[in-house]
């Protein structure tokens, strides 16, 4: 790590360490912000790192998730201070509105606050950390493009518990909150780069009936009774509502986007009458396709992945970069082949520090400038 | 192409397009499904495009809708001049059309690519991208008869714009008449729960919705009202569907006011019952204006005594009492001697300090019931009720209480740093229900006092001459009996008293009063006015002091040392608590023995 670097992780939360940490980047950086990431076990220590922060009067903000992205590999334990020069515009909101009209507004709202907050900075990504328990994440991000559209750069991750259970994961200097969203205006920056390897099947069904994260309808059909033909038909497994828990995350659903981007939406629960469940919304008749475990291709995905930050940023060699991999990925690779993924992307980045954490959902735009989308079972990285 | 890839990009566009009501809703949703069917990355729609033949030139248009640049979301609203070229013809695919596409001055993605789909006779959809997206879809010809659906779903959502904006608009107004009335009002449901409340109910009652949703209009009562009102109220209510009235209700703070309610039920087009709305005000300061326009109306303001109109009105009063009760009344018409002298000399102000007083002692002077009113200046009338039924009875009541009076106001007055001593003179004219007019009364109570002016102030007159005359001997009578008794005018006779053989056992004491000029009066004619008096008292000591040295000169005769002698003692003496120490003093005074008193 260089003299230089803004990305500091602290194997162990306690004050005085992190007071001298604070100490000697303010040093350095007098106007100095901080984007804390804590690991789950560790939640009971936001306090502590509020106060740090609050001795020295540095402005925080933060998430908690399941573990955290450190030196290639998954940590439970210590902390990540991503720091800023200078903090730039934050605001976190709490209790996000389900309802449809109450979400349009609210995004109103607060796409006009970041308007008035954008500058003429022809780069800069909006940054949103949500509580993976926000149930309309994909409809928020629908509001705020209608509104922001390709002023800016969209790029993102769901914070939380990985047993999703509620829990306050998003915090500022003062408060600790959840079912909300932390949104970071990061200037002079090109966004990120979100990819997850899925291929689609080229054949596709309809979500013909949804509501929110629920399938209850496939080509006019019961949702889980279509899916079982698909997955017998095209990987000739069985799924029975039994085994449909072992499943579900290895043949998840691509939502096809515009541009033939897919969205990975992984199945988690089913319903009495056969109706799926999935971690993200899927809206109503969205063009649907089956993808399988085997078509991750590990290589390509990073591959992809780290071409496109060159593409973003040019020269990325001993660049400080930001990654969240998604905890769904995890489940389905295995921690051990998880953690290789991590490895590889490093060595194929040759970054400076790579920090980040395993997420429970992540947010990309489709192309430069282009949709935000809410995705599954990927990896988005981004330059610090 | 293939069958299945056109049918359900169809299908969703037409489930999304009639899935709105709204026109900013229909084109914003169209416009991001048509880019997630098309990958276009943004896009616009103009409306009410005007028919445009100038292929290299521009047309004023007003951009609807925009998806997917910031820039134009920007102008949305705003007129924008754009090619011709953009935006006339037919449906058309096309690349590498950067210097057209500048001219909607996008700074955030340079699109060099455009597909324009025509909106039948209303305008046009333009979809942008910086690089063409591949498709094997024939975008211009499968996505007609979704834009025909389209034009029609316009029309429809502008019309539904229009209604909803007119809805919104009285809406608006009447949510703003609910919130910014004056008045209180309080909707409840069908049951008598209330659901709504103004903020002036707030304000007037101190309760907010929160405190009194779903209770009953009943925690309001202030329990000045009895069942029966309720039972009235309601029957109206049910019957008529309104009712409207003056009821007393409680605040929060437990203050009583009260309001004028006017409630009124709410039916649906068949009749069934919803609501009931129940509109008020407090009418405190309406009642205290009344009240202060009754007191103005009828007092007067200076004195805070009833004016000429509620005198009026008690005579009336007074009248019917007596034609019932067959009692009479008086009236009393008095002003005060010389009032103009002090007036004039000393001021008004004085005049007024005089005038206050007067109407202080008369009021000090009746009983509660009667009545005192000043009708202007110095005249001031006092109506006595329950008097008497014999005529000269109630003159002699209203006698009294006319003297009461003239005693009363001939006391000196401390006005300011000045005494100042005045008497009245008093007319007396007496009623007995409708036999005289009210005028008449008044008007005969108005001479009487110029009479009593005229004769020589500080008089009291009645009207009636033989009323008068009666009045006068009787006020003769008891000056001549105070000096009865030291002019030595009284006499005593003894009426002697035997047994049943003629033998005298004693002596009963009568007194008489020998007047020069009247000669004998009867008892009966001085007693009780003796008693009226006071005067019963020295003489009644008087008679026993005689009547002892009469027993002790019997005692001294052989012949009449045994008799007895009875004496009568008024009541009004016998009740002194000397009385016993008088008759021992006079006893032991004249030297008689006891023993022979009866």
């Amino acid at each position: 790590m260089s003299k230089g670097s803004m990305m500091h992780y602290l194997p162990v939360i306690e004050a005085a360490e992190l007071d001298g940490k604070l100490a000697e980047l303010q040093a350095r950086h007098p106007k100095l912000g901080v984007c804390a990431l804590l690991p789950e076990a560790e939640k009971d220590k936001v306090g502590l790192v509020q106060a740090a922060c609050s001795g020295r009067g540095v402005p925080l903000v933060g998430a908690i998730f399941p573990a955290l992205i450190q030196d290639g590999h998954f940590r439970t334990s210590g902390v990540w201070l991503l720091c800023f020069r200078e903090m730039p515009y934050f605001k976190l909101y709490d209790n996000l509105p389900t309802d449809v009209v109450e979400a349009s507004q609210v995004a109103e709202k607060i796409a006009g606050e970041l308007r008035e907050q954008i500058d003429h900075n022809p780069d800069v990504t909006l940054f949103m950390l949500f509580d993976a328990m926000v149930p309309n994440i994909g409809t928020l991000l629908d509001d705020l493009y209608l509104h922001l559209a390709n002023r800016v750069h969209y790029a993102g991750a769901n914070a939380g518990s990985e047993t999703f259970q509620p829990m306050p994961c998003l915090f500022d200097g003062v408060r600790v909150v959840q079912n909300g969203v932390l949104l970071m205006l990061l200037t002079s920056h090109k966004g990120a780069i979100l990819e997850h390897g899925y291929h689609t099947n080229p054949h596709t069904s309809y979500a013909t009936s949804t509501n929110g994260n629920c399938i209850s309808q496939i080509d006019w059909q019961p949702a889980f009774k279509v899916y079982q033909e698909l997955v017998r038909e095209h990987y000739g497994e069985e799924v029975t509502a039994e085994n449909f828990y072992q499943y579900g995350v290895h043949f998840p659903f691509g939502i096809v986007r515009a541009n033939h981007h897919v969205v990975v939406r992984i199945p988690v629960m089913l319903a009495e009458d056969g109706s799926l469940f999935c971690v993200g919304e899927v809206p109503a008749n969205s063009v649907l396709t089956l993808l399988k475990a085997p078509t991750v291709r590990t290589v390509e995905t990073l591959h992809n992945l780290t071409e496109g930050l060159k593409t973003l940023n040019g020269d990325i060699s001993d660049a400080e970069l930001m990654l969240f991999y998604c905890a769904g990925r995890r489940l389905h690779l295995g921690v051990e082949m998880a953690t290789a993924e991590l490895e590889a992307f490093a060595g194929l980045a040759q970054a400076a520090q790579i920090a980040g954490a395993l997420s429970l959902g992540e947010i990309g735009g489709s192309t430069v400038h282009g949709y935000p989308l809410f995705h599954n079972a990927t990896l988005v990285a981004a330059r610090w | 192409m293939v069958r299945k890839d056109v049918l359900p990009v169809l299908y969703d566009l037409v489930v999304t397009i009639g899935s709105e009501i709204s026109l900013k809703s229909l084109l914003t949703r169209t416009l991001q499904r048509l880019l997630y069917h098309t990958s276009f990355s943004a896009g616009f729609v103009c409306l009410d495009v005007s028919a445009c033949d100038k292929s290299n030139g521009q047309i004023e248009v007003r951009l609807d809708a925009a998806v997917g640049d910031f820039d134009l979301i920007g102008e949305i609203g705003k007129p924008i001049h754009l090619p011709c070229a953009l935006l006339c013809q037919d449906a058309v695919r096309v690349d590498e059309e950067a210097a057209l596409l500048s001219a909607l001055r996008c700074t955030h993605t340079q699109y060099k690519a455009y597909l324009r789909l025509p909106l039948e006779n209303c305008g046009v959809i333009v979809l942008l991208a910086a690089e063409i997206p591949e498709t094997d879809l024939p975008l211009t010809t499968m996505l007609q008869p979704v834009l025909s659906h389209l034009a029609k779903a316009i029309v429809l959502c502008r019309s539904n714009d229009a209604y909803t904006r007119g809805l919104v608009t009285q809406r608006d107004m009447l949510a703003q008449v609910f919130e910014s009335s004056y008045s209180s009002v309080m909707i409840t449901d069908d049951r008598g729960n209330i659901v709504e409340v103004n903020p002036a109910f707030t304000r007037i009652t101190g309760y907010t919705l929160a405190e009194v949703y779903g209770l009953n209009p009943h925690c309001l009562a202030s329990g000045r009202h009895d069942k029966l009102f309720y039972d009235e109220m309601w029957r109206s209510i049910n019957d008529s569907g309104h009712w409207e009235g003056e009821i007393w209700n409680r605040r929060k703070n437990g203050e009583v006011f009260p309001s004028w309610l006017s409630i009124n039920q709410i039916r649906d087009s068949s009749g069934k019952l919803l609501h009931y709305v129940g509109t008020s005000s407090d009418i405190t300061k309406r009642k205290e204006a009344e009240a202060q326009i009754h007191q103005l109306a009828f007092y007067d303001s200076l004195t805070q005594l009833p004016n000429r109109r509620l005198l009026v009105e008690r005579l009336q009063q007074a009248f019917s009492f007596g034609a019932r009760s067959g009692q009479h009344g008086a009236v009393l018409f008095l002003d005060l001697d010389n009032f103009k002298t002090l007036n004039d000399t000393k001021g008004h102000d004085i005049g007024d300090q005089l005038l206050v007083e007067v109407a202080q002692r008369l009021n000090a002077s009746v009983r509660d019931g009667d009545t005192v009113a000043r009708l202007g200046g110095d005249e001031f009338v006092v109506v006595v009720e329950n008097l008497s039924t014999t005529s000269g009875e109630a003159a002699a009541q209203a006698d009294l209480v006319a003297e009461k009076i003239r005693d009363a106001l001939s006391q000196p007055y401390q006005l300011s740093n000045h005494m100042h001593h005045t008497t009245p003179s008093i007319g007396v004219v007496l009623f007995r229900g409708h036999q005289q007019t009210l005028d008449d009364v008044l008007k005969f109570a108005d001479t009487a006092m110029y009479q009593a002016k005229t004769a020589g102030r500080n008089t009291i007159r009645f009207y009636d001459p033989v009323m008068q005359a009666a009045i006068e001997a009787r006020a003769e009578l008891e000056e001549d009996l105070r000096h009865a008794l030291e002019l030595g005018q009284f006499r005593l006779h003894y009426q002697i008293q035997v047994d049943s053989r003629g033998r005298p056992l004693g002596a009963e004491v009568l007194l008489r009063w020998q007047h020069p000029e009247r000669g004998l009066i009867s008892p009966a004619q001085f007693i009780p006015l003796a008693e009226e008096t006071g005067l019963i008292v020295p003489i009644g000591l008087w008679v026993l002091q005689i009547a002892c040295a009469q027993l002790k000169l019997w005692q001294g005769r052989e012949s009449t040392r045994n008799l007895s002698l009875a004496v009568n003692v008024s009541a009004r003496q016998f009740r002194r608590q000397d009385f016993v120490k008088q008759v021992q003093h006079k006893l032991v005074e004249s030297g008689a023995k006891p023993g022979c008193w009866g």
